[in-house]
């Protein structure tokens, strides 16, 4: 992998190459950005690229990505390449301040084994025991002339201000949907289904590249969609069956998820809650049911979008979102707080069932003039 | 030579080279010279400001080759080590992250030991504020009676959270924020030191992101550095702030001014396709409806305004499109967005959310924003549910908590502070009784001058009343201090109070020294 | 890779290598052995990153080749197994087949190319000593390293070839000793320049344990680059990388002159300082020294638990003297140390002690007073 590569990040790639290229590569940086954009491949790639045995003399920021260096980081077994990560897939796991004091604040003072730099790779450092990434503070202030230190973090605002304050930021953004499509299309998809994916991942390439191995997450989501679609048409007292129903769809993701081989774990896509359908173990449900909500949140937003005439974020369903009688943005509103709430429970691990029968039953309880006049079918343009 | 950070290639190494605090370098050198050097010194103050950088130039001053001086030749063997981090005898290290006795224990009980080539030993202990309870008492025994040959320079950027017996033991010195022209000099001798070209107003923007901090400056000069091809322009600068510009600012300010919802969800759908940072767009949006305030209410605040003269021109217009009220209450809405920005998974949603309440009238029988295709103008609407991705409390799912809730606990609140080591805030919340609570801004009652003025004086001070509320009650707040003969508020509190809240908080247009 | 071999030569070589395997690892690749068959050999490897412990046992070779497995696993296979030859060969999918008399065994492993290199010192100067002056060099100084990780470079131990020899230093701020081993006990090996490397602790321990105790032959091959030094001997090699950063300059911490000397038998002082420092534990081990015509004192004092007094006969030169030390850096030191009597010397209360062992000018150490 690399740099050049990264989909839809030219600031961060223009920026890493630069560094390497004008000989400016500093000791430590921040990689910050929403999740799932590529950060953590960045990180890897960047690691290469400064160790890399046989780099391209028209591209010297471009790993070969077949020397040994670059294959032993790739598998994670360089010498001079330490990734710091949580252990275990679970949220709220964090990594221990033992790890970091060995891993990075000791080895740093070791000179490198083979490689002409050694990089820690903190990911993601948000996610460190209370009061233990205070432990690099030293290593920040005054590192060998060896090293380069890298947190990657999708909420830098978590972190003590001193630290970003030493460390060169590299914001990673959203990647552009038609850069997204583009590279769906290389991994063969269709256009259509490629335009479908690239619209639902919110700019996310990791998430997208999953999705693309399981289409029934666009399945999943179109049927949540009608679900939406068909709300007014419902009986006041379906709560119930609602909450089954939107259960059962979010259970059909862990299904295809199971099915599938286990998901390349490129970015640290499955450790925040609600953003991308993936998780291990029992738990999955709690990690599946947060995106199923998203879907249903975009449903409400883009009915609030619609009344105002602003861009949908699922232009699909144009048809069926603009169809309604009267304004009601407040209980649009309304909706999208009680659906935030419940993702909130969820997290804390509020029962499941409960939970989303109480929003169903709220969703339900919209007054009848939503109703519009012919609804149901499936309003997607094709 | 290989590359080095800005920030570390500039490091201070005299007192003459620090910027910015001559109230401390000064009476520091003259203490050397006098040889009257205390045995402990606090120095407080946010990051980046040089107390670090202060504490090794007096480590050095006081151990260089040449004899004690206010003025250490920053060449010789101790000297050079003591920048470098491997000086036997000067100790640093961050309270953070070694919080506890045991950890203290094992440094401070040999502190008594001479110094192994040094004259002095120094010891730096940075963000001293988090050493536990116990490990502050075990320190302070080493404070009451130190050994002749040490120093112990504390620092940290939270000073009411440290207990006042060690406080009373140590010389305290405010490092400041630094100002807008201290920064913007510093970076323009570097630049012109590292033979870089930049542009006089990319400085300015980058000293005003630097928020008061010299470190900040210069990191950000070397990001625009490595990010420009050649010169570092005012777009560069923008680049690396995230894309948010000035006139994307206006623009977006200009569709809440006219309630357009359609134009901010639009100008958010840009934003958002174009990958460029909400969060810094919130805090852009801050800062300019802090601007329209100013010049909205003084006159004179033109002056004050860190901007160039065609973005201050283009403010003062704006100013004129909204009332004070309006801005102060768009103010309440962004700050609460920004807030909770941090943590949530849907940024653009709340931001659009946000955008979408600002646009709603204030006052029911003002035109309703603007709706297609609306065949009956909506009512106007209660308060609108706040989307709860609130992560800094416990919340209880649904709690209502109400004024009397808050009254009849008030003890646990003072409870949790003096846990929190907040034993001066709870102090003078004691004789403080919560007055109103308007959405979510709770409004104290003070019956004692002092103790509000006190609270007033410190942003930490209310943060920590905030905390220590939102843990107890689950429920975030924002606390609001005011003197128990003023009425209480029925609606928000006094906008002359809010208006100055605003003003007091942001960066950039402190009158200079 | 097919092989057959003695067990009680693998199981030696097992053993030695297998205490470099890391401990508590997250690659799994790190708990494995390497093991890699060549020519007559059969090359065993560990490294955890920072160490990295090589052996060749002499194979008879079927077939060339390598894979690896846990360390753990197959260590205590080979210890149980009764003393015949051992016959190990790489089964599909990294399996090693390991059968000896009537036992049979098959162990999963993990592919050869996933195990990380094992750094090469090739070119590198270095030098050659006696394994026992190896030990003496380590065992003089590494108790003076410090153990804070915080303060990386004093947990190495600085090593220097030079003209006059080997030196080994450390220090942990409060207390450093020297330890040289002059030119005519050292073959320098690979050009005379003087070089300087510092190495962590935990990798001299191991080398330390590499010597067989009383062996002098075969000497230790040492070989230094600019990122890591290895220690050979015999079959042995141990590889280290080397701490980066300036050791302080420990010239600057030897006091130049001193004025007041002690000389006194070396365990007496030992047991009553051992003795007195019992009392002394609350308060830091803190000891008093008081010399006088022909006397060094020791006191001890605690509030709660009591006194202690010592006495022992000395020979004192210069002005009387009343120091603190604290015991905790006095005992490994004397516990070192061979002689019948030591030389102590002082230049005032608050400067550092100069300690030497009255027969060996090729030791010294200093340690800091506390404050009386």
């Amino acid at each position: 992998m690399r740099l050049g590569d990264l989909i839809g990040q030219t600031r961060a790639a223009t920026a890493l190459r630069n560094a390497i290229t004008r000989h400016r590569v500093s000791h430590a940086y921040l990689f910050s950005g929403p999740h799932g954009v590529g950060k953590s491949t960045a990180a890897l790639a960047f690691a290469q690229a400064l160790n890399c045995d046989r780099p391209s003399p028209d591209d010297p920021a471009a790993a070969c990505g077949q020397c040994r260096s670059c294959r032993l980081i790739s598998q994670g077994t360089h010498p001079d390449v330490r990734l710091i990560s949580p252990p275990g897939k679970r949220e709220t796991s964090v990594i221990p301040i033992d790890r970091i004091r060995r891993d990075l604040v000791y080895d740093i003072n070791l000179r490198p084994a083979m490689g002409r730099r050694k990089v820690y790779i903190l990911d993601p450092a948000d996610r460190t025991a209370p009061f233990s990434i205070h432990t690099i503070l030293k290593a920040l202030e005054e590192p060998p002339p060896y090293a380069v230190i890298i947190l990657v973090t999708s909420r830098p605002a978590l972190l003590p201000p001193t630290i970003p304050s030493r460390c060169q930021q590299v914001a990673f953004q959203l990647a552009g949907i038609e850069a997204i499509v583009h590279h769906l299309q290389t991994l063969g998809l269709d256009a259509p289904v490629a335009a479908a994916i690239a619209a639902l991942s919110g700019g996310r390439v990791a998430w997208a590249v999953g999705a693309a191995h399981h289409p029934d997450v666009l399945a999943v989501r179109n049927a949540l969609l009608d679900l939406c679609a068909g709300l007014h048409a419902r009986a006041a007292s379906g709560g119930l069956r609602l909450a089954e129903e939107i259960k059962l769809q979010a259970l059909a993701l862990s299904q295809a998820q199971n099915d599938g081989e286990e998901q390349t774990e490129t970015e640290d896509a499955s450790s925040e809650s609600g953003s991308a359908p993936a998780a291990a173990g029992g738990g999955r449900l709690r990690s599946d049911l947060p995106w199923c909500l998203d879907v249903i949140v975009s449903w409400y937003r883009d009915r609030l979008a619609a009344a105002h005439g602003a861009p949908l974020v699922n232009p699909d369903y144009a048809e069926a979102v603009s169809r309604r009688k009267s304004g009601r943005i407040a209980a649009d509103e309304r909706a999208i707080a009680a659906i935030l709430e419940t993702k909130h429970s969820l997290q804390r691990n509020a029962n499941v069932d409960l939970a989303l029968e109480s929003l169903a039953i709220k969703l339900l309880a919209e007054p009848a003039t939503m109703r519009s006049s012919s609804h149901s079918e499936r309003g997607r343009a094709r | 030579m290989p590359y080095l950070s800005l920030y570390r290639k500039y490091r201070p190494r005299s007192f003459a080279q620090i910027v910015g605090q001559k109230h401390v370098t000064q009476t520091l050198a003259n203490a050397v010279k006098a040889d009257r050097v205390a045995h402990a010194y606090l120095f407080c103050g946010p990051r980046g400001t040089g107390k670090t950088s202060a504490a090794l130039v007096l480590a050095m001053s006081l151990n260089c080759d040449r004899g004690p001086t206010a003025e250490p030749c920053g060449e010789c063997e101790m000297c050079t080590r003591i920048v470098a981090g491997s000086a036997l005898d000067v100790f640093e290290f961050d309270a953070a992250s070694h919080r506890g006795v045991d950890e203290i224990g094992e440094v401070l009980g040999r502190v008594s030991l001479a110094p192994a080539e040094a004259r002095v030993k120094v010891y730096v202990i940075d963000e001293v504020h988090m050493l536990s309870g116990t490990a502050f008492n075990a320190f302070l025994k080493t404070l009451e009676e130190p050994p002749a040959h040490v120093v112990f320079v504390l620092a940290t950027t939270e000073p009411h959270r440290v207990i006042p017996t060690v406080l009373s033991r140590c010389q305290r010195f405010d490092f400041h924020r630094l100002g807008l022209r201290d920064i913007e000099q510093n970076v323009r001798s570097i630049a012109s030191a590292e033979g870089i070209e930049i542009d006089d107003r990319a400085v300015t923007m980058l000293a005003h992101a630097a928020d008061g901090s010299m470190r900040d400056s210069l990191t950000l000069l070397d990001q625009a550095v490595a990010y420009a091809e050649k010169n570092v322009t005012p777009e560069v600068v923008s680049e690396i702030l995230g894309g948010i510009d000035f006139d994307l600012i206006v623009e977006f300010a200009d569709a809440l001014l006219k309630r357009d919802v359609s134009g901010v969800l639009a100008v958010i759908d840009r934003v958002v396709s174009e990958g460029k940072d909400l969060h810094q767009l919130v805090q852009g949006l801050l800062s300019h409806y802090r601007n329209l305030l100013l010049l909205r209410v003084d006159r004179r605040g033109r002056d004050a305004l860190a901007l160039p003269e065609e973005s201050v021109e283009r403010t003062a217009e704006q100013a004129k499109s909204g009332s004070a009220e309006e801005i102060v209450r768009t103010l309440d809405l962004l700050a609460e967005t920004d807030r909770e920005l941090r943590f949530t998974s849907q940024p653009r949603l709340l931001l659009e959310l946000c955008a979408v309440r600002v646009c709603r009238p204030a006052k029911a029988g003002a035109p309703a924003p603007k709706e297609e295709g609306e065949a009956v103008a909506e009512p106007h609407a209660a308060a609108p549910p706040k989307p709860a991705e609130v992560a800094e409390t416990k919340a209880k799912a649904g709690g209502a908590v109400g004024l009397a809730d808050l009254k009849q606990r008030w003890d646990e609140v003072l409870a949790y502070l003096r846990k929190e080591r907040h034993a001066s805030v709870a102090a003078f919340l004691r004789e403080a009784t919560p007055a109103a609570l308007e959405g979510d801004v709770l409004t104290l009652a003070f019956s004692h001058q002092f103790h509000h003025d006190q609270m007033m004086r410190e942003k930490g001070r209310q943060e920590a009343a905030a905390k220590a509320i939102g843990s107890v009650f689950g429920r975030a707040v924002s606390v609001k201090c005011q003197m128990a003969d003023e009425p209480a508020p029925s609606e928000a509190p006094a906008e002359k109070e809010r208006i100055d809240d605003y003003l007091s908080m942001f960066p950039g247009s402190e009158l200079e020294e | 890779m097919r092989v057959t071999c003695n067990r009680s030569v693998l199981h030696e070589a097992l053993q030695h290598v297998s205490r470099v395997v890391a401990g508590r690892t997250t690659l799994p690749i790190l708990s494995n052995v390497l093991l890699e068959a060549q020519g007559g050999k059969l090359r065993i490897v560990a490294y955890d990153m920072e160490i990295g412990a090589q052996s060749k046992v002499p194979v008879e070779t079927a077939e060339e080749g390598a894979l690896t497995v846990p360390a753990r696993v197959l260590g205590d296979v080979v210890a149980s197994l009764p003393d015949a030859t051992v016959e190990m060969a790489a089964e599909e999918r990294s399996v090693l087949g390991l059968s000896c008399g009537r036992s049979q065994y098959t162990i999963h492993g993990l592919p050869a190319e996933e195990f990380p290199a094992l750094p090469e010192v090739s070119d590198g100067s270095g030098f050659e000593v006696s394994q026992g002056k190896m030990r003496d060099l380590i065992r003089s100084t590494i108790f003076a390293a410090s153990g804070d990780e915080a303060r990386a470079i004093l947990t190495g131990v600085l090593l220097i070839r030079g003209e006059e020899g080997v030196k080994m230093v450390a220090t942990d701020s409060y207390r450093l000793a020297v330890k040289s081993a002059p030119a005519e006990e050292v073959k320098e090996t690979g050009g005379d320049a003087e070089w300087r490397v510092i190495i962590p602790a935990r990798a001299l321990q191991e080398v330390n344990r590499m010597l067989a105790p009383g062996e002098e032959r075969p000497p230790v091959r040492v070989q230094a680059s600019e990122q890591q030094i290895s220690f050979e001997v015999g079959e042995y090699t141990l590889v280290s990388r080397l701490i980066e950063g300036q050791f302080p300059n420990y010239a600057r911490v030897i006091p130049e002159e001193t004025d007041r000397s002690v000389e006194v038998a070396r365990e007496d002082l030992l047991a009553a300082i051992k003795r007195a420092a019992i009392v002394a534990r609350a308060e830091a081990s803190k000891l008093v020294f008081r010399m006088q015509e022909g006397t060094l004192t020791i006191s001890a004092e605690s509030g709660d638990v009591g006194r202690a007094h010592e006495e022992l006969a000395a020979t004192v030169e210069g002005e009387n003297i009343e120091i603190a030390f604290s015991a905790e850096y006095l005992t490994d030191v004397l516990g070192v140390m061979e002689s019948d009597s030591v030389l102590w010397q002082f230049t005032g209360p608050l400067s550092s002690g100069l300690l030497k062992a009255a027969d060996d000018p090729d030791y010294l150490y200093v340690v800091m007073p506390m404050q009386l």
